[in-house]
């Protein structure tokens, strides 16, 4: 039974029962299984995803096949999901998805096999590089979000809430490329750096986002400035990104 | 003390304690028969196998049904359902989806299903490995069952009936409480005794229950497509009921809820009986 920390009962049982599915299915050829996100560190919300990542020797179809209901019902229990990486792969994933597996890095706990991460770093060139694509990526879809949805304020409240995953990571990538001490979690990283921005209408928007993850709403007027200031907090940290290249 | 000499109130609240005792007593010794059998039951990954045993094989096809509409496999028209088109078929893999498509290669009402001979078959399908697991009664549950529920009639029964005796003897005919009473825990014995779920079924329907709780939580987000089988696990697990209308419009259309306007009225044993039901049981009549 892997150590799956302080879960929620239904959340241990989905993930025990899907990596046993996972031994059994691909064998020898997995190597590891690697719980990653909110499930990692132990803070999931009702609403929170379980994200799993296994990496493989190799993806044989019939190993594949007999993987298909322990994720479909992984999905509709926990709503678990799955990334399946070949060990050749985790370089260069690293190095194209710099941002998410330096996430991934900060946050896992290995549930089976060896830690696939142990001594790998995302190169600071691929991170940086891509922490500024990320970061413009974002920028550009809040606006777009923005203008579509906001005459429908119930729907903005969603776009504030689904900032939140990668302004947080990336906010944890820019702290951790500026050297300072790792903060506990990319919630905080995030709030740390809005904080020395010393603008409390961005503080304000973080506290707004959270609540949005929450309730999935805001109060009625709250929703739209919450938005255009997570829009200013990313251009700020992409700025701020661009000071490392 | 005699309980036979307690009258009234006094007596019908006898009669109601031993009647809880009787059927949680009935209840213990079958739950113990029916759980003493150490088989694991797998983990049920099949929507279509745990509607079945949630509430039956109407509700196995109701849901493959939703399901297959869900997936864009069947179209809904009005009141009734038709295969979208003829490679609808050769897309699904269960036997059930099978039967329902090939049932709806023309267009039907979706009540229609219940009464398909293909339909019905894939779903026996489903009855026999509940069975096999010990999860729906079968033969032999209702023999093992026999004895508890007799036992349980003897005694609500015979209390019930050497009450009456003795009110009756006594020149008392205001005995319609008890015959009620009697009438009602003879019902539940029975239902105890003929329940379609063994007391591992019971148990294996609340265990997928607290699984999928977090699906039922984020029940009226889910997403339409079929791209997954959420929809399909949920409606599975809870009802259709649990699916959000909204989204699902055609299940009103298909299925509609049974409207009721409260007006049906049990009457009363007690008063038709013509026993005292205004004034008496303040005199200690009622219980006999």
């Amino acid at each position: 039974m892997p150590d799956t920390g302080s879960l929620p009962a239904v959340v241990e049982r989905s993930i025990n029962d899907f990596l046993a599915a996972a031994q059994s299915a691909f064998g020898n050829d997995l190597v590891s299984a690697v719980l990653y996100g909110s499930a990692a560190e132990g803070r999931m919300r009702a609403t929170s995803d379980v994200n799993m990542l296994l990496v493989l020797a190799r993806f044989e179809q019939s190993a594949a096949d007999n993987m298909r209901e322990p994720l479909r019902l992984a999905r509709a229990t926990v709503q678990m999901h799955a990334m399946f990486i070949l060990e050749s792969e985790i370089a260069d994933a690293m190095e194209a998805f710099a941002v998410k597996f330096a996430d991934i890095n900060a946050r896992h706990r290995v549930l089976h096999g060896r830690d696939p991460f142990a001594g790998l770093n995302p190169p600071r060139e691929a991170l940086v590089r891509r922490l500024k694509q990320v970061l413009l990526n974002l920028q550009l879809r809040l606006r777009e979000r923005y203008v579509l949805t906001s005459l429908r304020e119930e729907q903005l409240a969603l776009a504030v809430a689904e900032a939140a995953g990668p302004l947080r990571a990336g906010a944890a990538s820019l702290r951790q490329l500026e050297g300072a001490k790792a903060a506990a979690s990319p919630k905080e990283a995030l709030e740390q750096l809005v904080a020395s921005f010393g603008d409390a209408t961005l503080s304000g928007a973080l506290q707004d986002m959270s609540a949005a993850r929450e309730t999935g709403e805001l109060p009625p007027g709250r929703a739209g400035p919450a938005l255009l200031a997570l829009i200013d907090i990313t251009h700020r940290l992409r700025e701020r990104t661009g000071r490392l290249a | 003390m005699n309980p036979f000499a307690l009258h009234g109130f006094a007596f019908l609240f006898f009669y109601l304690l031993v009647g809880v005792a009787v059927l949680v007593a009935m209840r213990a010794v079958m739950r113990a028969q029916e759980t003493a059998d150490q088989r694991e039951v797998p983990r049920m990954t099949d929507p279509y196998l745990i509607a079945c045993l949630r509430a039956g094989k109407n509700e196995a096809l109701r849901v493959a049904t939703v399901s297959l509409l869900d997936r864009g496999l069947l179209v809904q028209s009005g009141e009734e359902v038709k295969a979208k088109s003829g490679n609808a078929l050769g897309m699904v893999q269960r036997p059930l989806e099978k039967a329902v498509l090939g049932k709806f290669k023309f267009a039907g009402s979706a009540h229609e299903l219940f009464k398909d001979t293909a339909a019905i078959k894939a779903c026996d399908g489903y009855t026999k490995v509940l069975r096999s697991y010990g999860l729906v009664a079968d033969s032999r549950t209702y023999a093992a069952r026999l004895w508890p529920a007799l036992a349980a009639l003897a005694v609500l029964l015979g209390v019930g009936g050497a009450k009456i005796n003795i009110a009756l003897s006594e020149g008392r005919h205001n005995i319609g409480f008890l015959i009620a009473l009697m009438g009602i825990f003879s019902v539940l014995a029975l239902y105890g005794w003929f329940r379609r779920l063994t007391a591992r079924g019971t148990d294996t329907v609340a265990d997928l229950q607290e699984l999928f709780s977090r699906l039922k939580l984020r029940g009226k987000a889910l997403r339409k497509g079929g791209e997954t089988n959420e929809v399909a696990l949920l409606a599975a697990v809870f009802g259709l009921s649990a699916l959000s209308p909204s989204d699902f419009p055609f299940l009103e259309k298909l299925y509609p809820s049974k409207s009721s306007d409260g007006s049906s009225c049990g009457s009363s044993s007690s008063c038709s009986s013509g026993s005292s039901c205004s004034g008496g049981c303040g005199g200690g009549g009622c219980g006999g």
